[in-house]
């Protein structure tokens, strides 16, 4: 009996203890599993991504930066960006960025108020590294390299990646730290930009094959090391922008001089070319340039014209266009009297593209898009941002055009600098790559309102002009010193 | 009979393992536990010490009783979808031996005086490597030592006082993962493990009861004072994985995760036992008791390391509980008894603070056992199945996990014990 009991307990002892309990049930949260693309988003990239604007960077910049615009779209609570405080950095080291004075009515900058421009970084103490990583300056090389100022010679690294903090790491690894769940990834651009804001120095374009190589492993270690989601864009044509394109308003033909295809020529305030002998069949006065047929004039020039007659005939240069020296003589009186300094001095070639330039940075611009096309293969979706770009500067796009501030202040899509967009313009770029975003998961991230950021300059008062000093600080951080390539 | 006993002791040696909502260990005695822990009314043997101090008055003589509970725990979690694939992942098999041990002594005809040691709030639960949760908790190991100095007097006849003192000493340790550079959305990067390692001075509480004790009735009352063990200049210990995909943050991470000092507290709750015995013949009894336990006081955990930057606060916000018991004995012969329990254990912990540290949720506890005694001497053994089920932190599609870690937890537990006592 007693054994009988004890192997009874027993027994429900041993069968207690086999019937395992089942496994949990899986539980599911009420999100889609695409959604969980959105759960935590780091840019990375260059001056565009960054939100550059102005020929610098600085808070009211940032906070219209695409990746700022598209972290509002997908509510992601905490997108951190380096905020730089007022007045901002400029892209010459100790300059503000560039600034319109309503009493000249010129665009200009200023000395930066501190040596240091790591001391105007708002949230320098984050304890991680920024969600926006976009470089200005960046190119392919520094993207995959680069750690600091010292070793890319471009002060923006010791803002952005604030080594030695995060041991030393690049922007890319910089990335990988977040783990970030989507990325976007614009680079590229300073490869072949370079080229074009120097007047076509081809030496500034990298060559394919190691734009192959360095993208290739930049999209190597993030598809290796994170499990992000990536979407690319690919690169505009950097000759399709206001630095190089606003002044093709200039060109004319001339008649009277037996010139029939259209070029650079004397112009007034209003942009509009000068016929010197309106009864006849048209006096337009081409400007001096080194270079022969240039197809486009760069933006710099403009100041220098309009301070110091570079570019305006002299009467020896008339003379030489074969006017009789009388009529040269006449003509320059007529300059000076319109306020045009005719100084003889050509338009030195770095402020001109010829067409064989223009021509080899086009295409180094579609190399680098067959390169991003066959390395993204179909997996990693691109914004085709040369398209875009292209449709903005012919049927315009949301009531944006490309055309520079000065020509058309309501309407550009374009910083006061000619190189990066405004607020309006990062905007559309932002709504491109939600677009991409939804196609590819299948989402629906709300788009922006681009009109909310329209007329950005219309409240300052007319813009008339800009310093020689401004505009031309546009270019130091992507045109490279040739020592450091 | 003699090898019957002996498979019993065979197979608790070889299988394992059991213990109570939030952290909360009651099986400090073969009996009682065989009983569902419902002994408050009725004293059977020393363990009384623990669960009732007024108890002692009613045992003749020098008593001793010692034994130890084998918890063989079962923890399981899948992650929600669509954030975690459907794979169910174990924690790892554990064994833990919370022991019961006491001894009395009747002092006089009314007085009797006892020691006692037992471990009431005690955790573990350890994590495989790849557990999903391990930045939340890969292992944790809380003990607490209690050391029972209790008297008992006999009031009146049939109904007695007790209490006395309780010398509390914990030891705690917690392993987890870290991850640096974590934000809204991502863990961070993993960079290595960190162990806290924590010892805490010595605490007094005390207890304080009642008991009335007729041939067929019984009743008591019992309290248990909280205690706050601090555990001051704990060892903080880190250790960074070789290997790091991005090189040179190793450097970065041991700049930061620097081995230190941390402290921490942590409080267990008074509780109360309220419990009625039936004899309903000469044979079978009955008891039924309450606990209701002021998990309340156990709200939060603050981690306080040397580098402030390192504070951690663990919300816990734990509410106050009751468990219900259950126990029945039915004398089979003279020396030889069948026991039989039930217990309904209610979780204090609520959704939020649900986590890998401790996946907690209301319990429903079936426990067998026997008691034979031979003389002065008696062997008491018994098993016990506690019930657990599922818990989920996903509330109709929203994550509630306090440290957004999300998914189901399912859990059960093995409990074998056995004591023995010696009367002289």
């Amino acid at each position: 009996m007693k054994k009988i009991l004890l192997f009874a307990i027993l027994a429900v002892g041993l069968f207690l203890y086999s019937c395992d309990v089942s496994d949990p049930n899986r539980p599911k949260l009420g999100v889609e599993f695409n959604q969980l693309v959105l759960s935590k988003y780091v840019a990375l990239g260059n001056s565009l991504t960054s939100g550059f604007q102005s020929g610098g960077l600085a808070e009211d910049f940032q906070l219209h930066s695409f990746p700022y615009y598209i972290a509002q779209q997908i509510n992601y609570p905490d997108f951190q960006q380096p905020l730089i405080a007022s007045p901002g950095l400029g892209s010459t080291p100790g300059k503000t960025p560039l600034m319109f004075d309503p009493a000249t009515g010129l665009i200009f900058s200023e000395d930066l108020p501190v040596s240091d421009p790591r001391l105007l970084l708002k949230n320098a103490l984050l304890p991680r590294p920024y969600d926006n990583l976009g470089i200005p300056g960046a190119d392919l090389n520094t993207m995959l390299r680069g750690t600091s100022a010292n070793d890319t010679g471009n002060p923006f690294y010791d803002v952005v990646l604030r080594n030695p903090n995060f041991g030393n790491t690049t922007q890319v690894q910089q990335a990988i730290l977040l783990n970030p769940t989507l990325i976007t990834l614009w680079i590229g651009n300073n490869d072949v930009l370079g080229a074009a804001l120097s007047g076509g120095d081809l030496n500034q374009i990298t060559p394919v094959d190691k734009f192959q190589e360095d993208l290739g492993a930049i999209l190597t270690e993030l598809t290796s090391k994170t499990k992000a989601f990536i979407v690319m864009a690919n690169i505009p044509y950097v000759t399709d922008i206001p630095f190089v394109n606003a002044l093709d308003v200039i060109y004319h033909t001339s008649p009277a001089l037996g010139i029939q295809v259209p070029v650079p020529v004397v112009f007034g305030a209003d942009f509009q070319p000068v016929d010197f002998d309106p009864n006849q069949q048209g006096l337009f006065i081409p400007l001096l340039t080194e270079e022969q047929a240039p197809v486009h004039v760069l933006l710099p020039a403009l100041s220098a014209y309009k301070e110091s007659g570079l570019g305006v005939p002299d009467s020896a240069a008339l003379v030489g266009m074969g006017l009789p020296p009388a009529t040269a003589s006449a003509l320059v009186q007529g300059m000076i009297a319109a306020g045009l300094t005719p100084s003889g001095i050509p338009i030195p070639a770095n402020l001109t593209l010829t067409n064989d330039e223009l021509t080899a940075i086009r295409e180094a611009v579609d190399n680098f898009n067959s390169v991003i096309a066959t390395l993204t293969g179909g997996k990693i979706p691109v914004f085709d941002a040369n398209a875009m770009l292209g449709v903005l500067n012919t049927s315009g796009l949301d009531g944006y055009t490309g055309k520079f501030v000065l020509m058309d202040p309501a309407n550009t899509a374009f910083s006061l600098d000619g190189v990066h967009p405004n607020n309006g313009g990062y905007a559309i770029i932002a709504n491109a790559f939600i677009n991409i975003i939804n196609a590819a998961l299948d989402l629906n991230v709300p788009t922006l309102d681009t009109d909310q950021f329209k007329g950005q300059y219309l409240s300052a008062g007319k813009i008339e002009g800009l310093t020689w000093q401004a505009v031309n600080q546009v270019k130091h951080l992507f045109v490279k010193e040739k020592t450091a390539r | 009979m003699k090898k019957a006993v002996f498979t019993v002791i065979m197979l608790l040696a070889m299988v394992v393992f059991a213990f109570g909502a939030g952290f909360n260990i009651y099986e400090f005695g073969a009996r009682s536990s065989a009983m569902g822990g419902a002994t408050v009314a009725r004293a059977w043997d020393a363990s009384t010490i623990f669960f009732n101090p007024a108890g002692l008055a009613f045992l003749d003589g020098g008593q001793f009783y010692g034994g130890v509970t084998l918890i063989v725990p079962s923890a399981k979690f899948v992650g929600a979808a669509p954030i975690f694939d459907s794979r169910v992942h174990s924690a790892k098999d554990q064994v833990f031996p919370p022991p019961g041990i006491y001894l009395s002594y009747k002092l006089g005809s009314r007085f009797a005086a006892g020691v006692g040691f037992t471990t009431p709030f005690s955790l573990g639960l350890e994590w495989k490597d790849d557990f999903p949760g391990r930045g939340v908790s890969r292992d944790v190991d809380l003990k607490s030592f209690y050391i029972h100095a209790v008297g008992a007097y006999e009031l009146l006849p049939n109904l007695s006082i007790g209490g006395g003192l309780d010398f509390v000493k914990s030891t705690v340790n917690l392993k987890r993962n870290v991850f640096l550079f974590n934000s809204p959305g991502s863990p961070g990067y993993e960079v290595g493990t960190a162990e806290l390692d924590g010892t805490s001075d010595w605490k007094v509480g005390f207890s304080a009861a009642l008991q009335y004790r007729a041939d067929r009735f019984g009743f008591g009352v019992m309290y248990r004072h909280r205690i706050n063990n601090e555990f001051n200049n704990g060892d903080a210990t880190f250790q960074i994985f070789d290997n790091l995909s991005v090189p040179n943050v190793a450097a970065v991470a041991s700049s930061i995760l620097k081995n230190q000092k941390v402290s921490t507290a942590i409080t267990y709750p008074n509780y109360v036992t309220l419990g009625v015995y039936l004899g309903l013949t000469e044979k079978l009894g009955l008891e039924s008791d309450v606990n209701v336990f002021n998990w309340s006081v156990f709200d939060r955990v603050r981690l306080d390391f040397e580098d402030d930057k390192l504070d951690a606060v663990l919300n816990e916000n734990y509410h106050d509980s009751f468990t219900a018991r259950l126990g029945v004995h039915y004398n089979l012969t003279d020396q030889f008894t069948l026991l039989g329990g039930y217990i309904y254990d209610t979780t204090p912990q609520p959704i939020e603070s649900v986590s890998p540290l401790l996946p907690d949720d209301t319990r429903h506890d079936f426990s067998v056992g026997f008691s034979y005694s031979a003389g002065l001497l008696k062997v008491d053994a018994g098993y016990m199945f506690v019930s657990i089920g599922d818990r989920s932190t996903v509330e109709n599609g929203i994550g509630r996990s306090d440290v957004g870690f999300n998914g189901t937890y399912n859990s059960h537990a093995h409990l074998f014990f056995s004591s023995v006592g010696i009367s002289f």
